[in-house]
């Protein structure tokens, strides 16, 4: 059941999308994000899904794991593009009853539903090509300007790896200490919100416990090899960018200013106006 | 009578299938457990001990195969999953980790509560179980966060004895403790077991425990049930043992290195009582 929680776990498998620089991928995801803001026709969003059909492709992630990333997020998606189809107003084009649905609707819900789909689509491709460890280093290095300006950049990289860590530990501990409680009668599946919510004491406590205890271990052992933040401190494999991460840049680019150009195109001849 | 407690058949259990990490952590696993039987489970880290134990109270559902317990097939529809799980109960490795209430006598109070039973009977089971596991009173109303080692894991035992269960699984109840708190626990189990008759089933790393306490034992290796005999029989096939990264208790080892020096003893000897009057009778010939 918890191992059915898809987002933000990597997948290993070797692929040119694994071996990129974490860098480059993390700026490619918010170049990508980016860009499934910018369109508002129909040829962007042929543009855009080629794009990520690609580089679905090129991850030799199965689909049926990638899809998987978006149980989670389902309701969320229902809920927005139902209250965009039924809430917007505009020119009508069918009416039930109270309920009207309007050419604005329809257009703004399925817009909606696709950037929230492609937005969590992208961005767990990049946390299933990108160990916790790179992607970290990765963000590390793009964020060392600021410390010009007092963020301390090496200590939040660091609590960022140590809590993304400390998921499938903490997952792995949720899941023992279930199955412990569930050997001594525990029920967390039957009765009302208030009955399950009582349940869950005997879940949640011993998981806190835990992770204080880890927690106090983990900087004890921390210390016991004198760690003391970043000052000076030297990396055993630095970030470099290879020749595959510069034609990777290249592409990026070109796929960028190529979604400018089809949205500016669209704003003044809208062939596809229908939706 | 013989009478078949709890049956495996062809039991087979694979996780994530279907993605890169789809493991098949138990292949083809039969087995046949009497009731009263005291069985010791041993095998390399990973080989399924602990994958294993959890169908036994249907915790984990296997891939394929069928398994009965008192004769009736615990993976049929309108099988109460619940009360199997108080007949079989499992005491997870360091089950200390999954206290939580604010005493210790609430805390061993929680499974039989969840019984449904009268309140009464939930507490006279309550006081008992502490009783056997030698908690005394004046820890009643102590926070379990409070105890020692050894004393919160014979709490988190008692916790599970408290439901009475017609079977009982130890997983490695004596990881982490000194040699004292680890003789404790495993003497009430065997005089738990002797006194009630009660199936139980220990799983261990250690040897020497397995010798000295079960009467039959069951080695995994890589998810594959490769033995099951009583000890002497096991522990005769060191080469086997060793293969799977397994090895017999330290004393015969130290009767295999006599024989070899040429002292005339029984190499199949597992316990270090059995290895004194072994050494006693070799030196009177």
């Amino acid at each position: 059941m918890i191992r059915d929680i898809t987002i933000g776990q990597y997948y290993p498998v070797d692929s040119v999308l694994h071996r990129l620089d974490p860098r480059l991928k993390l700026n490619g995801t918010l170049l990508f994000i980016i860009s499934i803001f910018l369109f508002d026709y129909f040829y962007g969003y042929i543009a855009v899904t080629m794009f990520l059909v690609s580089i679905i492709m090129l991850s030799r992630v199965p689909l049926k794991f990638i899809l998987r990333g978006l149980k989670p997020i389902i309701i969320i998606l229902l809920f927005t593009t139902t209250f965009n189809l039924f809430l917007t107003q505009g020119d009508i084009l069918v009416k039930l009853g109270f309920l009207k649905i309007t050419k604005q609707g329809l257009h703004s819900a399925l817009f909606m539903g696709l950037r929230l789909t492609y937005l969590i689509l992208g961005s767990s491709l990049m946390t299933f090509t990108t160990t916790p460890n790179q992607l970290t280093d990765g963000l590390e290095r793009l964020m060392w300007p600021l410390r010009r300006i007092k963020v301390p950049v090496h200590e939040i990289a660091m609590m960022m790896s140590i809590a993304l860590r400390f998921i499938p530990i903490l997952l792995e501990e949720t899941d023992k200490i279930m199955k412990a409680q569930m050997a001594r009668g525990a029920d967390f599946e039957s009765g009302g919100i208030l009955k399950r919510a009582k349940g869950l004491v005997p879940l949640l406590v011993p998981l806190f416990v835990s992770a204080f205890r880890r927690a106090n271990d983990l900087a004890m052992a921390m210390e016991a090899r004198c760690y003391r933040g970043g000052e000076g401190r030297t990396k055993m494999k630095p970030l470099r960018y290879a020749g595959r991460d510069m034609i990777a840049y290249f592409i990026l680019l070109l796929y960028f200013a190529g979604i400018i150009f089809i949205s500016i195109y669209e704003k003044y001849f809208p062939y596809f106006d229908f939706i | 009578m013989i009478f078949l407690q709890i049956v495996f058949d062809h039991i087979d259990y694979i996780y994530s299938s279907g993605t890169s990490f789809e493991k098949h952590a138990l292949k083809d696993i039969n087995l046949k457990i009497e009731k009263g039987e005291f069985i010791g489970l041993i095998g390399h880290t990973g080989s399924g001990k602990s994958t294993l134990i959890q169908h036994m109270n249907g915790l984990i559902k296997a891939t394929s195969g069928r398994i009965y317990y008192n004769g009736e097939d615990i993976y049929e529809k309108n099988y109460d999953m619940r009360s199997l799980r108080s007949k079989v109960g499992l005491v997870f490795q360091y089950p200390e980790h999954q206290l939580f209430e604010t005493t210790v006598y609430k805390d061993v109070n929680f499974g039989p509560k969840n019984l449904g039973i009268d309140k009464l009977e939930a507490d006279i089971r309550t006081y008992e179980a502490l009783k056997m596991v030698g908690i005394g009173e004046d820890l009643l109303d102590a926070s379990p966060f409070e105890l020692s080692g050894g004393q919160k894991r014979r709490v988190a035992i008692a916790g599970i004895l408290a439901m009475k269960p017609e079977v009982l699984v130890l997983d490695e109840p004596t990881a982490g403790l000194d040699p004292r708190g680890r003789d404790e626990i495993l003497d009430q189990i065997a005089s738990l077991h002797e006194e009630s008759g009660i199936t139980v089933i220990l799983v261990t790393h250690s040897m020497e425990d397995v010798a000295n306490y079960v009467d039959r034992i069951l080695v995994m290796n890589r998810g594959s049930l490769v033995m099951d005999h009583e000890p002497r029989e096991v522990f005769s096939r060191l080469k086997e043992l060793e293969e799977i990264h397994l090895a017999a208790p330290q004393v015969t080892y130290v009767m295999h290195t006599l024989r070899e020096k040429g002292f005339p003893v029984n190499t199949g000897v597992t316990t270090v009582d059995e290895a004194k009057n072994e050494i006693i009778k070799g030196l009177k010939l």
